[in-house]
């Protein structure tokens, strides 16, 4: 049996793991699922049974389950029995008080010492040995401890957090989708803007060809202008030099030309005095 | 030359920043389209002009034949209106009654989502005041948490798991 417990082979049925949770009371039940109104009905009905108007607070207290043993004395006597007994008898009374009434039951018989006598003294001896050991103590009371700590967080504290998680994950993911609304509004301004900018472009475009359109009649004229000048210029030119190309005649021709040729021989002699 | 467009020239009333945060993450790329719409229409108004354009008439005046026709030109050019193109389909309306229509559902979603908000807190408010661990019995753990114990009404084999009832469809008796 010690070897089943140190093998961990029936750590599932204590611990709720496995197809033996229902064992420790870890239900494999809970089929149906609350929905948060069902849970505050429930709770707020339950808070009325248990702390409503009728509870007597004042004389029924809420029980506290205590973090950790009271004083003892002895290993296993409460400590507050001697603190009791002190103002009335001393120091010395409550161990005097209970050698004497060991003694006095002994005598009458209430108390009588046979086979079974000795298993009260052993147990309690046995309790304050292994209360008392250096590497028993301790142990026990942490694994005491730590299992308390793993059922509390079992039904308790896990359930929950994850509850209340959920609940802020539900405030978060609703205040993003909050958030998101805003996008309508932002999709209203674009389309809005998007009619209005393109009207404004309509009508710079319009500005534009006006200015264009003026502009290009004024170059026109500005342009019909000079080509009629530079025309005329030409024609003037042309018409002048056909006309003095015309009136010239071989015979007048012939008679420049040996003047030119004169003219350059002179030169040509004069250009010869001016070398020698 | 009235417009209201013409003033808003320098900065665009859109918060594209915040757009960009707000829009849901699915959703982004049809922003990226608004948006790219939207710099098209601002780049065509940037580089048109913004007032009706000047001409040197003075310079004008000297090149041109007859000096009176620059005049005339000018005055004619300075006294030119230029009509504000219509609406024509009437498209500011419609964008405005959409956003209208749109901004009513989407109050009453917010409220909606505020109402969750709310009954989420309440249930956390609620969890707070429950008893501490230490100071429930079992007896009260069970009125508490009905769904972890066992229901009369329903009572089950061992090993008390869905799969093994009898009521269960896929449970075969062992012969």
């Amino acid at each position: 049996m010690l070897s089943l417990f140190r093998s961990g082979a029936l750590r599932g049925a204590f611990q709720g793991h496995g197809i033996v949770k229902v064992m420790s009371a870890v239900p494999a039940r809970g089929e149906k699922t609350f929905t948060r109104e069902e849970r505050i009905e429930q709770w707020d009905y339950v808070n009325s049974v248990y702390f409503g108007p009728e509870r007597d607070m004042k004389n029924f207290p809420t029980l506290v389950q205590a973090d950790s043993p009271e004083p003892v004395r002895l290993g296993v006597i409460p400590a507050r029995w001697f603190d009791f007994l002190y103002p009335k008898t001393g120091v010395s009374g409550p161990y005097v008080l209970l050698g004497g009434f060991t003694l006095w039951m002994m005598s009458k018989e209430i108390m009588v010492i046979d086979h079974y006598f000795w298993e009260f003294p052993s147990f309690w001896g046995m309790v304050y040995i292994l209360n008392k050991h250096p590497k028993v103590g301790p142990k026990l009371k942490k694994w005491l401890a730590d299992s308390y700590e793993t059922q509390k967080n079992i039904f308790y504290t896990r359930p929950l957090k994850s509850m209340k998680d959920q609940e802020a994950d539900n405030i978060a993911r609703n205040e993003r989708l909050i958030e998101e609304t805003e996008t309508a509004k932002h999709i209203y301004l674009a389309q809005k803007e998007g009619v209005q900018l393109q009207l404004e472009a309509a009508y710079r475009q319009r500005l534009q060809n006006a200015f264009l359109d003026v502009k290009k009649r004024l170059d026109y004229e500005v342009e019909k202008t000079n080509v009629r000048r530079k025309f005329e210029q030409d024609h003037m030119v042309n018409w002048i030099v056909s006309s003095v190309t015309k009136s010239i005649s071989p015979q007048l021709e012939k008679e420049s030309i040996k003047v030119c040729i004169q003219t350059l021989k002179g030169l040509a002699s004069k250009q010869k005095v001016a070398v020698a | 030359m009235a417009s209201g467009a013409v003033k808003r020239l320098s900065t665009s009333a859109v918060d594209w920043a915040r757009f960009a945060t707000v829009i849901p993450k699915a959703q982004i790329d049809t922003m990226r389209i608004i948006k790219g719409k939207h710099d098209n229409f601002l780049n065509k108004v940037y580089t048109l002009p913004e007032n009706l354009p000047k001409i040197d008439f003075a310079a004008y005046k000297t090149r041109l034949p007859d000096p009176t026709m620059a005049d005339r030109f000018q005055k004619a050019y300075e006294s030119l209106s230029i009509p504000y193109p219509k609406d024509k389909d009437n498209l500011l309306q419609k964008v405005e009654d959409d956003y209208k229509e749109l901004d009513k559902r989407v109050q009453n979603f917010v409220a909606e989502v505020n109402n969750d908000i709310a009954e989420s807190k309440k249930f956390i408010d609620k969890i707070n005041t429950l008893p501490k661990f230490e100071e429930m019995t079992e007896e009260m753990y069970s009125y508490y948490f009905p769904e972890t114990q066992m229901d009369p009404e329903r009572p089950t084999f061992w090993p008390h798991v869905e799969e093994e009832q009898p009521y269960n469809p896929n449970y075969k008796y062992i012969n």
